[in-house]
């Protein structure tokens, strides 16, 4: 696999047979930047275009005059690994699985907004062509309050004072940081956690999240970051970033 | 089985009720017979009143008219025999009479017959008074029963009747058995047709017309169910057809309207607009998918993945999805799980049941724009989990709670309100109950129940 410095070099083949979607669709890319774009509204035309032009990413309808996409994308796979992105008016689960289980990047149904097909396709054209810096595998560090925390060391420090969190409390604390703002159920913590039902945990969970308070919260009877949602389970509020 | 146990039983007494009434009808007529037919030979000359007829006058035995009468009417002669065994008088005698009498003639002539006459004795002072009848115009039987014998007949008579029923019983019973085989292999067949089985039965024996009948009518039945699942199909996959073709023309008005609404060398009224455009049409895309999904369940054509699932898990989980999908502090939502129901684990589609949990919340809010509370509750009640959802708001439109009461048929799909439709049939598809109800003080409650397996 060749290597790219700038995403919106990349050249996208669509296949669609719905020429006025093809339009439609091209402008989406052309507005987020992307110059070259090739469409086929046959898979006889994707395969000659596959052949001469060599794209980064082809975007594959399911429904074709002359084929089905996945069988078409079974016979792409015998030769090359270029990354396929299904956008299709089919939405069974069965469809959707079935493109991903043949080797599909990802999987869009009709009808789709333009920003999502645009993140979607970034991300595969990201994760296939941009080498991951080593910069991007750090856990963040931020500030709840006037603490900071460091999920790399797993260390909380109050002014000169520098806790540890246990391994449990780590668990826990990097789950509900990756929901932060959102609500984290009981049972998903728990499963993060022990991989264990919310019914035998409840009360071990509960036990460390107040120890995980102590750490965090400068009132851990009155907690303003790490909230329990009754009912629910708990989520995380007013993370900060450092500049 | 138990339909053919009281046929049986019902056949055996009706027989032996029968045979019950035969007998006491026979008996009666018998009796009222027997009670004409001696009326009739007593009510006219009985003997003594004849023999009476006969007087001594004058030195000789004179006969009344009444006397000659009865012997044209009834009898044909008549003599008077006296007590040494002589010929006194004697009326209309015929030539082979003897004219004197032993003691053992009389003896035997009194019970049986004279030289083939059949002879009424009566004694008289002087003599015995005989009445002659036409030669084999009577039959004489003399009956001689022991006395207890006939005390015995009062309890013979029941326990005759009753060993009659019995002999009914066994009888009609052993004529009736083929006839209760056939029925039996007849009572299975309409027992299959019931459940929608084909069927085929063996159309020999007695019932054999009927087995024929039965299974011409299944035929009939599986060609008619088979024409309705191909027209459900039909239906079914015209509308999932619909709904795709839909999604192309819907991908670009919608691809369109946030390219509009994106443009900022647009004024801000006509991005507002386009942005309308844009979320009306992701409900048409919604509404599209709900649609799809309910003609799916309708047909049964939506395939279940039934696993094991906890049902509090998938509550909490429904609930902080929607509430992390947009918080809204219009719509506060609680969650109230009693502890008995977080050990259950119900088998189902996990997917459509969170799909029908989070329709009703959606039903809630999207219905109440001014803002309720919602409140989630569930319950292990034994045989069933009970889950609650109920809000203080403005509570089902009339219209909405009349169609939710009716049963769940094809016409249902016409009823508005495709996400509580959808609820139902996603319970339905569980072997679950919901009902929907307002509250008095005010908002709605739905109560799904699942069963246990």
């Amino acid at each position: 696999m060749k290597k790219m410095k700038e995403i919106h070099k990349s050249k996208i083949l669509l296949v669609d047979d719905e020429i006025e979607l093809c339009h439609m669709v091209k402008d989406i890319l052309r507005g987020d930047g992307y110059q070259r774009i090739f469409t086929a509204y046959r898979l006889e035309q994707a395969r000659q275009l596959l052949r001469t032009e060599n794209p980064h990413i082809m975007i594959l309808d399911v429904m074709l005059p002359d084929g089905d996409g996945f069988q078409f994308i079974q016979e792409v796979r015998q030769h090359s690994q270029i990354p396929v992105l299904f956008l299709s008016a089919k939405d069974e689960d069965e469809d959707r699985l079935l493109g991903l289980g043949l080797g599909a990047d990802d999987y869009l149904t009709k009808p789709f907004l333009p920003r999502e097909l645009l993140l979607r396709l970034q991300i595969i054209l990201r994760r296939t062509y941009l080498p991951i810096t080593p910069k991007e595998q750090k856990k963040p560090v931020f500030f709840l309050g006037d603490r900071e925390i460091d999920l790399n060391s797993g260390t909380v420090k109050s002014g000169d004072d520098t806790q540890q969190f246990t391994a449990k409390e780590f668990v826990l604390l990097e789950k509900l940081v990756e929901n932060q703002g959102n609500i984290v159920t009981g049972d998903a913590l728990c499963q993060a956690a022990w991989g264990d039902h919310l019914y035998s945990y409840e009360n071990t969970l509960m036990v460390h999240i107040r120890r995980l308070r102590e750490k965090i919260e400068a009132e851990p009877s009155n907690p303003q970051h790490l909230l329990t949602v009754r009912g629910l389970g708990y989520k995380l509020v007013g993370k900060k970033e450092i500049q | 089985m138990k339909s053919l146990i009281k046929i049986l039983s019902r056949y055996l007494s009706s027989a032996v009720l029968v045979a019950l009434i035969l007998v006491i009808l026979n008996f009666a007529i018998m009796i009222l017979w027997m009670f004409e037919t001696r009326k009739n030979t007593i009510v006219d000359y009985p003997t003594e009143q004849v023999a009476d007829q006969l007087y001594f006058e004058n030195g000789q035995y004179q006969f009344s008219e009444l006397g000659r009468e009865a012997l044209q009417e009834k009898y044909q002669w008549a003599m008077l025999i006296s007590n040494e065994g002589n010929i006194l008088w004697g009326q209309n005698l015929p030539e082979d009479v003897p004219q004197t009498y032993t003691l053992s003639d009389v003896a035997s002539m009194s019970r049986w017959y004279l030289e083939d006459y059949p002879v009424n004795v009566w004694r008289r002072d002087d003599g015995l008074f005989i009445l002659g009848y036409p030669k084999d115009s009577l039959w004489k039987m003399h009956t001689e029963l022991p006395l207890d014998g006939i005390n015995r007949l009062i309890y013979l008579i029941p326990i005759g009747i009753l060993l009659n029923i019995i002999a009914a019983l066994i009888l009609t019973f052993i004529f009736g058995s083929r006839l209760f085989k056939s029925l039996r292999i007849l009572l299975t067949g309409v027992k299959k047709l019931e459940q929608n089985q084909a069927i085929d039965l063996p159309t020999n024996g007695i019932l054999g017309d009927l087995a024929e009948n039965l299974n011409r009518t299944s035929a009939t039945l599986q060609a008619q169910q088979e024409a309705l699942q191909k027209r459900d199909q039909a239906r079914s996959t015209w509308i999932a057809g619909v709904s795709h073709d839909i999604r192309t023309p819907l991908s670009m008005v919608m691809g369109y309207a946030s390219q509009l609404e994106e443009n900022m060398q647009l004024p801000e009224e006509q991005r507002q607009r386009a942005a309308v455009i844009r979320q009306q049409s992701w409900k048409i895309k919604t509404l599209i998918s709900d649609l799809n999904l309910a003609s799916k369940l309708e047909y049964s054509m939506q395939a279940l993945h039934i696993e094991p699932y906890s049902p509090t898990v998938l509550i909490r989980e429904s609930v902080t999805e929607l509430i992390n999908r947009g918080a809204n502090k219009q719509h506060p939502i609680t969650v109230q799980i009693h502890p008995n129901a977080e050990p259950c684990v119900l088998e189902g589609d996990e997917k459509l049941l969170a799909r029908a949990l989070t329709n009703l919340l959606e039903n809630s809010i999207r219905h109440n724009p001014q803002g309720c509370a919602i409140h989630i509750a569930a319950e292990n009640n034994d045989t069933h989990l009970s889950i609650t959802v109920q809000d203080n708001g403005n509570g089902f439109p009339d219209a909405v709670l009349a169609s939710v009461k009716l049963p769940l048929t094809p016409e249902s799909l016409d009823t508005h309100g495709l996400g509580l439709l959808i609820v139902r049939q996603i319970v339905a598809a569980h072997q679950g109950q919901v009902s929907f109800e307002n509250l008095k003080e005010g908002g709605s409650l739905v109560r799904v129940e699942l069963p246990f397996a």
